[in-house]
């Protein structure tokens, strides 16, 4: 039932991401474009929504008619108007090709659900609030707002204040037939086949080449699916899928990348053909990245900011600009109001995120030492006075990651030569926004990993900050395919009159 | 055009994402599509336990006298395990601290084993292994047993009484060990949905591996109950808060303030005399009454989940036990 469950989930996301796309003839886009973002655009709906309802005190039992009511609805008002829906553009890559990313996609979809929950953040940080959705309703309930009290005393749960459109997929999976380890993961499973289609459809405008390109670019980019594969040589190729190291399955890194990429890539078409309904599209999806992790706030304020820096000087395009902006915010709002209820008891990186701790860090102040696990389980003094500087380690870490093509292959590269060829096009708007993104994203996670409260070599240990850079595959292969394969500027565009 | 090229590049390592793709479907595959154990790494022997005896030796008040089998597979290149020239040291420092040492080298184990006061596993053979532990525990004059290589599980020698320490490193992950998972379908029984469960240490907490966070997966595992442990924010954090959460509590020690419980029979484990259980602080009182539990679940914080320290104790029993000692 729960695998029913999980599939039935899946078709009535595309259905509510369908709808909400515009008409086919003001968004060009093929049946695949079409699937991937309409799912990514539905899943961000489902998720944002049930979100603001839990924010006003809704309770999962009547939350979780939503998806079903206006996923049917959606797919009603489809059949009813299918007579007249314009056809669907010609795909923008080879047959080759197109075979490529299906087998990709479905390989990644399979293996994805090979296993049930089986690494630390899918179960403890998202599974854990899945089950409390499951079993009590609410994220305002004592299993998770009952963590801190005056006499110490309290509910576990880890990360308490991460945002729960995970979970909401989870729970909404395990409503009819129960929770079920391996298909809470049905909805989870699609983020990296998701995403290439989401990249091809930002750059269809483009060239179809560069929608070719930038589709392949993303799907071959090896930490969609595992970090430094294979970790141990290739002597122990069957334990791929094991460790840390894994990136598909019930993590939210991927969903906030997905969700990301077609924000980025929506709001390109958006400049495009300036249709506001596209822009509200990728302010949607721009919302939903937010409710899949705490980055994907971050993130948003750094796309904002771009568009918004973008438009200094000619040309300029608020028509679609501030529609993308104001909804944006508005969707992301209930997140934030939410939250404000939730125990804030770590990844507080707004306080961190000050100009003494900044102007400390990037003045070589030293690792926090003594907050490492030598520092704890040795009896030996901690040498304060040979500590490491944070800003060289945090340096090293983002340098070797930049080079590392076991979990890269050459995106970083792409991302380097994809930069100066922005500036040789700045009359393009959409790419001056999105190499700010990209560069504003890196500097964001760097900044951010400069004044982390925690022993970064310990968070290095983790993946960071690889899982945290994938979240900028989407605007990489974007900028790299507009940048190398552009479009001829309209005359208007030339004359600086748009 | 030099782009482009790089672009293609980029899009040739599909076939790296492929290979990864394909190697976890059939490592998935070939285990039923269940994670299991015995895809990961095997365990570890950490060197620096069996260079020094003082595991065995921490044992006895006077080891003088007292005999030590080691199971160790000798130049049996087929067996996994310690390596060879570290068990004879390790033989040779117990025999200089007055201990008789016996090594099995593949022989027959419960022959050995007469009269033994400690048992120590170094090596993966089956006859090692799989053991009766019931007849082991019919031969040995003491009861304990050290697995220096990670592959005895523990309840097999709780049943027959006899308490297993296990000093190997494992690399499965915690949520899979075969002990964890029966206790918790115990207490899946014997706890019902909506009840509470206030977890304390029984005894010093002086253990700072991660892996020792067994209420992490308890609370997990055990959904629909309400689980409660002392300053949950560091206790559940980031790994190096938890460093804090082991001191702060080393500092606080409830443990200190009230009296072990000993227990003629335990609620699951067959080892008696390693219960952790104890009397309650006041502050212990007024947190279960505040939080509304129903039962106490004692613990004793070790990396490896034995169920020998694990003891759920209804509520009023705990209280029963408070307030006799404080009469």
């Amino acid at each position: 039932m729960s695998f029913l469950s999980g599939v039935l989930l899946i078709i009535l996301a595309i259905g509510i991401g369908r709808a909400m796309l515009p008409s086919r003839a003001k968004l060009q886009r093929s049946l695949w474009e079409e699937l991937g973002v309409a799912y990514l655009l539905g899943t961000a709906a489902i998720a944002v929504v049930v979100t603001a309802g839990f924010a006003i005190g809704l309770n999962m039992s009547l939350l979780w008619w939503f998806p079903l009511l206006g996923g049917i609805g959606a797919w009603v008002m489809w059949w009813k108007g299918r007579q007249n829906q314009e056809a669907f553009a010609e795909v923008t890559w080879s047959k080759g090709v197109g075979l490529l990313l299906l087998v990709v996609a479905v390989a990644s979809f399979a293996a994805a659900l090979a296993l049930p929950l089986n690494e630390f953040d899918p179960i403890y940080h998202f599974a854990y609030r899945g089950k409390v959705l499951h079993f009590e309703g609410s994220p305002l309930s004592e299993a998770i707002t009952g963590m801190v009290n005056p006499d110490g005393y309290g509910r576990m749960v880890t990360h308490p204040n991460y945002p729960f459109g995970i979970p909401i997929l989870e729970a909404w999976v395990s409503y009819l037939g129960g929770w079920s380890e391996r298909w809470v993961q049905l909805p989870l499973a699609l983020w990296s086949a998701c995403l290439p289609m989401a990249v091809s459809l930002g750059l269809r405008n483009t060239s179809f080449q560069a929608a070719s390109m930038g589709a392949i670019i993303t799907a071959a980019t090896p930490m969609l699916y595992s970090a430094n594969f294979p970790v141990d040589g290739f002597g122990n190729l069957s334990m791929a899928g094991l460790g840390g190291e894994t990136m598909i399955g019930g993590g939210a890194d991927l969903a906030v990348m997905a969700m990301f990429g077609a924000a980025c890539a929506l709001l390109v078409r958006a400049y495009q053909s300036q249709d506001r309904r596209t822009a509200l599209c990728a302010s949607l999806a721009l919302a939903g990245g937010v409710v899949m992790k705490n980055e994907g706030l971050a993130l948003a304020g750094v796309l904002i900011l771009a568009v918004l820096l973008a438009h200094i000087f000619p040309p300029r395009r608020t028509k679609v600009l501030l529609p993308f902006v104001i909804v944006g915010v508005v969707l992301i709002l209930p997140w934030i109001g939410l939250r404000a209820q939730l125990p804030a008891i770590d990844e507080n990186y707004g306080e961190q995120m000050t100009v003494e701790n900044l102007m400390h860090f990037l003045g070589g102040g030293r690792e926090l030492v003594e907050k490492s696990p030598i520092a704890f389980n040795s009896r030996e003094p901690v040498d304060f006075d040979n500590a490491p500087s944070r800003i060289g380690l945090v340096s090293e870490a983002f340098g070797s990651e930049f080079v590392d093509w076991r979990s890269w292959g050459v995106l970083w590269l792409l991302a380097l030569l994809g930069l100066p060829l922005t500036m040789k096009r700045l009359r393009q708007v959409e790419l001056r926004w999105l190499g700010m993104v990209v560069v504003g994203g890196v500097l964001l996670y760097f900044l951010i990993l400069l004044v982390t409260p925690w022993n970064f070599p310990s968070l290095r240990d983790k993946g960071i900050p690889e899982r945290l850079l994938v979240h900028l595959v989407g605007p990489i292969a974007l900028l790299f395919a507009a940048a190398n394969f552009p479009r001829a500027l309209s005359a208007p565009e030339q004359e600086g009159k748009v | 055009m030099a782009m482009s090229w790089i672009g293609r590049l980029q899009g040739a390592f599909v076939v790296w994402s492929l290979l990864f793709l394909g190697a976890s479907l059939v490592g998935a595959a070939s285990v039923g599509f269940q994670p299991e154990r015995s895809r990961y790494k095997a365990p570890e022997f950490q060197a620096g336990y069996a260079a020094r005896p003082r595991f065995v030796l921490s044992l006895f008040q006077d080891p003088r006298g007292r005999k030590a089998v080691i199971f160790d597979a000798a130049l049996d290149s087929t067996a996994a395990g310690v390596d060879h020239e570290v068990i004879g040291r390790l033989a040779d420092q117990l025999r200089v601290k007055g201990m008789q040492v016996v090594r099995t080298a593949g022989g027959d184990p419960i022959a050995a084993a007469q009269n033994a006061d400690v048992i120590v596993l170094t090596c993966n053979l089956p006859q090692y292994v799989n053991i009766d532990f019931q007849a082991l525990a019919k031969v040995m004059r003491g009861r304990y047993l050290l697995d220096y290589s990670g592959y005895w599980d523990n309840t097999d020698g709780d049943t027959a009484g006899l308490p297993i320490q296990n000093l190997a490193r494992q690399y499965w992950p915690h949520w899979l060990d075969p002990d964890l998972e029966l206790y918790v379908e115990h207490l899946r029984e014997v706890v019902p949905e909506g009840d509470g469960i206030l977890l304390l240490p029984g005894r010093q907490i002086n253990n700072t591996q991660a892996r020792a966070r067994w209420y992490l997966t308890l609370n997990v595992k055990l959904g629909g109950r309400r689980l409660y442990l002392w300053n949950p924010q560091k206790g559940t954090s980031f790994v190096t808060e938890y460093f804090e959460w082991v001191q702060e509590y080393q500092a606080k020690k409830p443990w200190a303030e009230t009296s072990s419980v000993r227990l003629p029979k335990r609620d699951f484990s067959a080892i008696s005399d390693f219960a952790p259980t104890r009397t309650l602080t006041d502050e212990e009182i007024a947190a279960a009454k505040r939080c509304g539990v129903q039962w106490i679940l004692f613990w004793s914080h070790q990396p490896d989940f034995r169920i020998a320290d694990w003891e759920l104790v209804p509520l009023e029993t705990a209280l029963a036990w408070t307030a006799e000692a404080n009469s």
